[in-house]
């Protein structure tokens, strides 16, 4: 089949090369990017490192309203796909470039894939949940990660060619995880000089983290459990770290606050760490598929399939400093975390749903 | 406070549809603005309109001829820009063109109520571009005006919950009073009738 596989922001692209390899073996793909968020200076690097081939076709579609953005994007799309006439056309999660691209092939009458299909936060006050229904309405494959997700559909009618495959980062995850077992894989974050089990990787990005009152709340935790021995490595959202300047507070020098890493890099910090904090869902699986102590910076999250059970190695701690420091004595102790982690970087293993086999299996 | 209706109309079929509901409503004292998308060929003119007894557009987005995705895109950013200035109370959709689909995806990007008459329609046959602006106005409608138990029955299948679904028949008197009676909730703050402000 020759398909068209469409992306826009960050998260799509991660997605994009998690998928491609499997999508290649079987099929003609033609990549093209919205650039939705599109990053000049980091854009080469972070190709690199996910193995992701260049895009065939770049639009250069970012900024502007909601009904700007996707409107250019419906009309450079419409045009792009008549020219590239794929048999179907693939599309992830939820973002204005899955809504645009799964509106203009459908008009065009062309067949829509829609990888990470039947989330829903049922908030329709957010436009991610209003790109994910009408994508996954549109579309004639429903590729979704989860039982949940499955049973979302079924609640809307939706039953025909929809495929519990599993996620397809967990394959990622996998793949990437062979290549980060060295503690040199840890050379280019930091300034260097981190070493295995003696650091604990944090993670903030969430709009509601950057409310004055959480800012504060979460920069206290991260203080409380960095120590001149363990420091914390904070890889900090652009946004986040403007409203933390903002609000004119800083952590202590126990924590090293660094740009977001590309997902190598922030796969071998989380094998790597003592322990990893974070208010990310995605970085909560990863580590739970690391096997790495995980302290969650919210009051809830949708991955409970992480936190439950005698064997959990994910705790909700919210922003409580006295939770954190509790769950990361006993999780983590600086005695035994180094050994710890150093077991987990030679000998773990990530067992996959094979969800990007199943997604290029199925297309057919 | 927003007060108004927003009624969008794209090609003239939409006009005579939402003539009887805009008289209707008129004769019950509801501020209503009509907003024409102004595809090409389908200029609303003076006895067009004096016909069907109602005003002509208060508003011509003008969008012109050109593909799906460009009437479409332009009519979205047209009547975002329209309804971030001058935001309406509810947003009433009638057919099934770009015009509907682009007001449909507008007004839950903004949170704005919308209301689909004739919802619930299908072909079952997506190679008709109508197919999929009827779905998604369906999908991200908040009230949806039925002319048969087979809409109804299709509307209830894809999820869409009961108390958004008023059978009405095609009468403009009946869509009229279920708008007042839902804005009336609305303002009440019913949660029955108007929880969603999708």
């Amino acid at each position: 089949m020759r398909l068209a596989n469409v992306v826009g922001t960050r998260p799509q692209l991660i997605k994009a090369a998690a998928l491609q390899p499997a999508l290649r073996q079987r099929h003609d793909e033609v990549f093209i990017d919205t650039g939705q968020h599109w990053d000049e200076a980091m854009a080469g690097t972070f190709f690199r490192e996910l193995g992701l081939r260049p895009p065939d076709k770049i639009l250069g579609i970012g900024g502007g309203t909601s009904a700007e953005q996707t409107g250019r994007m419906l009309v450079a799309l419409e045009r792009t796909l008549r020219a590239v006439a794929p048999d179907a056309v693939v599309v992830y999660g939820d973002t204005n470039s899955t809504l645009a691209a799964a509106l203009a092939a459908a008009k065009l009458n062309l067949p829509v894939a829609h990888v990470e299909a039947g989330l829903r936060s049922f908030d329709r006050r957010m436009p991610e949940e209003i790109n994910r229904i009408v994508t996954d309405h549109l579309a004639r494959w429903c590729f979704a990660p989860t039982e949940a997700a499955v049973a979302n559909l079924a609640a809307e009618g939706l039953t025909t060619e929809v495929h519990l495959v599993g996620d397809v980062m967990r394959d990622l995850a996998a793949r990437t995880l062979t290549e980060v077992r060295k503690a040199s894989a840890l050379a280019g974050i930091a300034g260097g000089g981190l070493r295995t089990g003696e650091f604990v990787f944090a993670t903030v990005h969430r709009a509601e983290n950057r409310a004055p009152d959480a800012i504060r709340g979460w920069v206290g935790l991260l203080d409380a459990v960095a120590r001149a021995d363990r420091p914390v490595v904070l890889a900090l959202h652009p946004g986040t770290r403007e409203a933390m300047d903002a609000l004119g507070v800083a952590p202590s020098s126990n924590v090293f606050v660094v740009e977001p890493l590309g997902y190598r890099s922030s796969l071998a910090a989380q094998l790597h760490a003592a322990a990893v904090l974070t208010d990310s869902g995605g970085v909560q699986r990863e580590a739970a598929w690391l096997g790495t102590p995980c302290l969650v910076l919210r009051g809830s999250t949708e991955w409970v399939e992480t936190t439950e059970g005698d064997s959990a190695s994910s705790v909700l701690v919210g922003l409580d400093s006295g939770k954190a420091r509790d769950a990361l004595d006993r999780l983590a102790p600086p005695d035994r975390a180094p050994a710890e982690a150093a077991r987990r970087a030679r000998e773990q293993s990530i067992e996959t749903d094979g969800a990007t086999e199943s997604i290029a299996r199925l297309l057919a | 406070m927003p007060h108004h209706l927003a009624h969008v109309i794209g090609a003239r079929p939409d006009l005579i549809k939402a003539a009887p509901v805009i008289r209707a409503l008129r004769e019950r004292g509801v501020p209503q603005q009509i907003v024409h998308t102004g595809p090409h060929d389908e200029g609303m003119s003076d006895a067009f309109s004096r016909d069907l007894e109602i005003p002509q557009p208060d508003v011509n987005l003008d969008v012109g001829s050109g593909t799906h995705g460009e009437q479409t895109a332009a009519a979205m950013v047209g009547l975002e820009r329209e309804w971030v200035a001058d935001p309406p109370a509810l947003v009433v959709i009638f057919g099934d063109g770009n015009s509907a689909l682009a007001a449909s995806l507008v007004a839950a990007k903004l949170r704005l109520p919308s209301a689909h008459v004739e919802a619930g329609l299908r072909s079952f046959d997506r190679s008709v571009a109508e197919e999929v602006d009827r779905m998604v106005s369906d999908l991200l409608a908040d009230l949806l005006f039925t002319t048969s138990p087979e809409a109804e029955g299709q509307l209830l299948a894809t999820g869409v919950p009961a108390d958004r679904v008023r059978s009405v028949g095609p009468a403009g008197e009946r869509i009229a009073d279920e708008i007042v009676d839902w804005l009336a909730a609305r303002k009440a703050g019913d949660p029955g009738t108007a929880g969603s402000a999708a």
